[in-house]
């Protein structure tokens, strides 16, 4: 009994009249709640009746009775006093704009009957206001909304800039330094009229420019939430303008540098995400090149945040923002220096604390640091993003060596040569693929020395272990590999084709003498119809995560048949609640190899884990590497 | 969550349809208590659903008929248990109406117009202008104009009103925190 929309008629809207001034006997007002929970059109008329009658009551047009009810029934709670001052003010404002417009015409005749008239400065005013504006349309030329708008914008900039980024079209200015809590741009006036000229472009034109600028108005002014929501509507009309990808990774940055809820790793991820498309689209871009520079700055990853402050410098050695990427790679040069020797010492403490089960120097050790989770999770995301982006082998391996020490050295005297390792990761941890990380004294990666499984809880571990005994059945193992489906690209136009995928399907297929389904082949149709026949099932393509329905969380598919009249079972997205619904009774194993993992989001607990708790496995659960796939 | 779905499961057949339920009555029970004047609907409405909840499994099998003149019923009770409890602090000294500066309440209204495209800002306004009959020769021109009936111009500005409402709200909102 969900809320309809039935007719509302004129008999109705006297009734509900009646009902805000009490004036309905019980039965009747009951009746008429009981309508209001259920009649959507008849809810918005109750609206629009209380808001006419507070017109009525500010314009003092209604009678002593129904005053005292008013103030006694509808304004008694602060909610509704607010409500009572928006109508008053309304009010007033429309009674001034009625007041100008009935001066214009009779303004002339009555300024050559009465030199002294009080309204001879209204008019001179008036004159002077047109000249002003003439004069500022000389000024702009016959531009477009978008490009006066931006002009506006840089005037309202000033010769100071809010945002360390670089925003496209938008000219150098030093970054200003925040004292208490000073905001917004230099010239308030200009960035009014910026937003105006802007906002109407928006509105005539709804196109990827003007959504830009927009975007970049906002984005200038600390605005970071209603720039991310316009650039996302330019990129859904435009997907390879550079200079937006650009501009887009410049809000994850700044949403990353100012996020303090734990978001910062992802937005910075995403960031150089968007950064790197925009230089795939112009490898020339400065503002790309620049801004890439502060995201490894941020994260941070000092070797790559230096080379890419020498690389934006090949590129633009004499303006101003040359002389600021100077500065920054200066500065970090000699921040290595310092730092490079207390982090050792600081590893070294804490190691030699914990073999000598000194918990409280342990401690103190990882608390020098800042804090023992922000170590970790810079460690791990610089550890991810090199995995991701294959641009450092070098630090990679590093990172690796580094996180097995931190995490796994510890306890290497409790695991057995042929023990297997279940571990079950909290928070940022879940983001690592622990497979990967890579023993000191051998050199081998973890998961050549022992079998790796990983686990959202013990209790999953537990019950997946009693369901895959139960399963065990006589006889080869069945596979259902999937690798690199042909996934709609106009609907994730962000998301890559992933060769590397494609190779591993086929080569855990080639394992079990089994054909893969990749490609246009990996459709939603054929992968269903297969999933209840596989022993073993191996997803190795891209899932798509919905913050605010992860039961839509999806693997991406193909389709089988037309895109346009697709239903539900052949959209090409495999979504949580479909899979959730699949009877499987014959798989034991499922794995899911998600492109960039690493960087996986969680949602408290409903991320790629809830992908994982929904699988009806009752089996172990070997899970997740990079996308594109570590050949190890 | 377990026995706010029972509740919306009373009124909706599927899972999906028992949340949207749940919210729904939920705010139009807030927006019913605002508007009898009570000082705290939030806590009423929700006090409303907890005993729709607690009777529940006595009523659910055997009860005929609309199952939101339940809701409405227990609604008017709670309500009226309150007035009981509140007679002697409240009703006796009503609270005064506050407004805020005039000139504040005008420059959040112009930073909000501001905000909406130039014509919809125009039709608020003009449509808001206030001699009685002139403003009904006003609505019927502006209908023509726009090609609606006088009702559609009517509902159309109310919508708009709402978005300006929120924002003039939040801005005096803001400044007092």
């Amino acid at each position: 009994m969900l809320p309809r929309r039935l007719a509302v008629t004129t008999d109705d809207k006297n009734r509900l009249r009646q009902y805000l001034l009490g004036e309905l006997s019980d039965a009747d007002e009951a009746q008429v709640e009981v309508r209001l929970l259920s009649d959507e059109a008849y809810f918005e008329e109750l609206e629009m009746v209380e808001s006419e009658l507070m017109d009525e009551y500010v314009q003092d047009k209604v009678s002593e009775d129904e005053r005292a009810t008013i103030e006694s029934r509808l304004l008694r709670n602060k909610h509704q006093q607010q409500k009572l001052a928006f109508a008053g003010t309304l009010d007033a404002e429309s009674e001034a704009r009625a007041a100008a417009k009935a001066k214009v015409v009779p303004l002339v005749v009555r300024a050559r009957k009465a030199a002294f008239s009080p309204y001879l400065k209204t008019a001179a005013g008036v004159i002077v206001a047109v000249g002003l504006l003439f004069g500022l349309w000389l000024l702009l030329g016959r531009k477009s909304d978008v490009e006066r708008g931006m002009i506006a914008l840089n005037q309202a900039q000033g010769n100071e800039r809010l945002i360390q980024s670089r925003i496209s079209q938008l000219n150098y200015a030093e970054v200003r330094s925040f004292r208490g809590n000073q905001t917004g741009l230099q010239d308030s006036e200009a960035r009014n009229y910026s937003e105006r000229l802007l906002l109407d472009a928006v509105h005539q034109k709804q196109d990827a420019a003007s959504y830009h600028a927009l975007g970049r108005l906002y984005l200038a002014e600390r605005n970071f939430a209603r720039a991310r929501e316009q650039f996302e509507k330019a990129l859904q009309k435009d997907p390879n303008d550079p200079q937006l990808q650009s501009d887009m990774g410049a809000t994850l940055l700044e949403l990353g540098q100012t996020s303090d809820d734990g978001q910062r790793p992802r937005y910075l991820a995403e960031s150089l995400q968007y950064l790197d498309r925009a230089l795939e689209l112009n490898s020339s871009l400065p503002e790309a090149f620049f801004n890439r520079a502060l995201v490894y700055q941020a994260m941070p990853l000092l070797p790559q945040a230096k080379e890419a402050w020498r690389r934006y410098l090949q590129t633009d050695s004499t303006s101003p923002w040359a002389r600021e990427a100077e500065r920054n790679l200066k500065t970090l040069e000699e921040q290595e220096q310092k730092g490079q020797s207390k982090r050792a010492d600081l590893q070294q403490s804490y190691l030699a604390a914990y073999h000598a089960k000194d918990r409280e120097a342990a401690w103190t050790a990882l608390k020098q640091s800042r804090s023992r989770a922000a170590v970790l999770n810079q460690e791990i995301l610089s550890y991810a993003t090199n995995l991701a982006h294959h641009d450092d082998a070098a630090a990679a391996n590093y990172s690796a060596v580094n996180l097995y020490r931190i995490l796994i050295q510890p306890v290497e005297q409790y695991i057995g040569a042929a023990d297997e390792l279940c571990i079950v990761p909290d928070k940022t941890l879940s983001s690592l693929p622990f497979g990967a990380l890579r023993s000191p004294e051998t050199g081998k990666f973890l998961i050549e020395e022992h079998c790796v499984i990983v686990s959202p809880s013990v209790n999953v571990f537990m019950e997946c272990t009693r369901e895959a005994v139960r399963k065990q059945h006589a006889g080869s193992e069945s596979v259902l590999s999937v690798g690199n489906p042909d996934f709609s690209r106009p609907s994730f136009p962000n998301l890559a084709d992933l060769p590397a995928a494609a190779r591993e399907a086929e080569q855990v297929a080639a394992s079990y003498k089994s054909q893969p389904l990749l490609g246009p082949k990996a459709n939603e149709l054929q992968v269903r119809a297969r999933m209840s026949q596989a022993d073993v099932i191996h997803f190795a393509a891209h899932y798509v995560v919905d913050p605010q329905s992860p039961m839509k969380s999806a693997l991406l598919l193909s389709q089988a048949g037309s895109r346009a009249h697709a239903s539900h079972q052949d959209d090409g997205l495999l979504q949580a609640y479909e899979i959730y619904s699949m009877k499987l009774p014959r798989t034991r194993l499922a794995v899911l190899s998600a492109c960039q993992t690493g960087l996986e989001r969680s949602y408290q607990g409903e991320g790629l884990e809830l992908l994982v708790l929904l699988f009806p496995l009752r089996s172990r659960l070997w899970l997740r590497v990079c996308g594109r796939s570590i050949r190890i | 969550m377990h026995s706010l779905t029972h509740v919306g499961e009373w009124l909706g057949p599927t899972p999906e349809e028992a949340a949207k339920q749940y919210e729904v009555i939920r705010n139009r029970l807030i927006a019913i208590l605002l508007k009898k004047g009570c000082y705290d609907p939030e806590y009423l409405a929700d006090e409303t659903i907890n005993r729709v909840t607690l009777k529940l499994p006595e009523i659910k099998e055997t009860y005929v008929g609309n199952p939101l003149w339940y809701f409405i019923s227990v609604a008017r009770h709670v309500r009226l248990e309150s007035l009981k409890q509140k007679e002697v602090y409240y009703d006796s000294v009503p609270e005064p109406v506050i407004q805020p500066e005039p000139d504040f309440a005008r420059e959040c209204l112009r930073q909000c117009l501001n905000l909406l495209p130039a014509e919809e800002r125009d039709l608020v306004l003009d449509y808001h202008m206030n001699n009685k009959r002139a403003k009904i020769d006003l609505h019927r021109r502006m209908a023509e104009e726009l090609g609606l009936s006088t009702n559609a111009l009517r509902l159309r500005i109310h919508r708009i009103r709402v978005g300006l409402e929120r924002c003039v709200i939040a801005c005096l909102n803001g400044a007092a925190t």
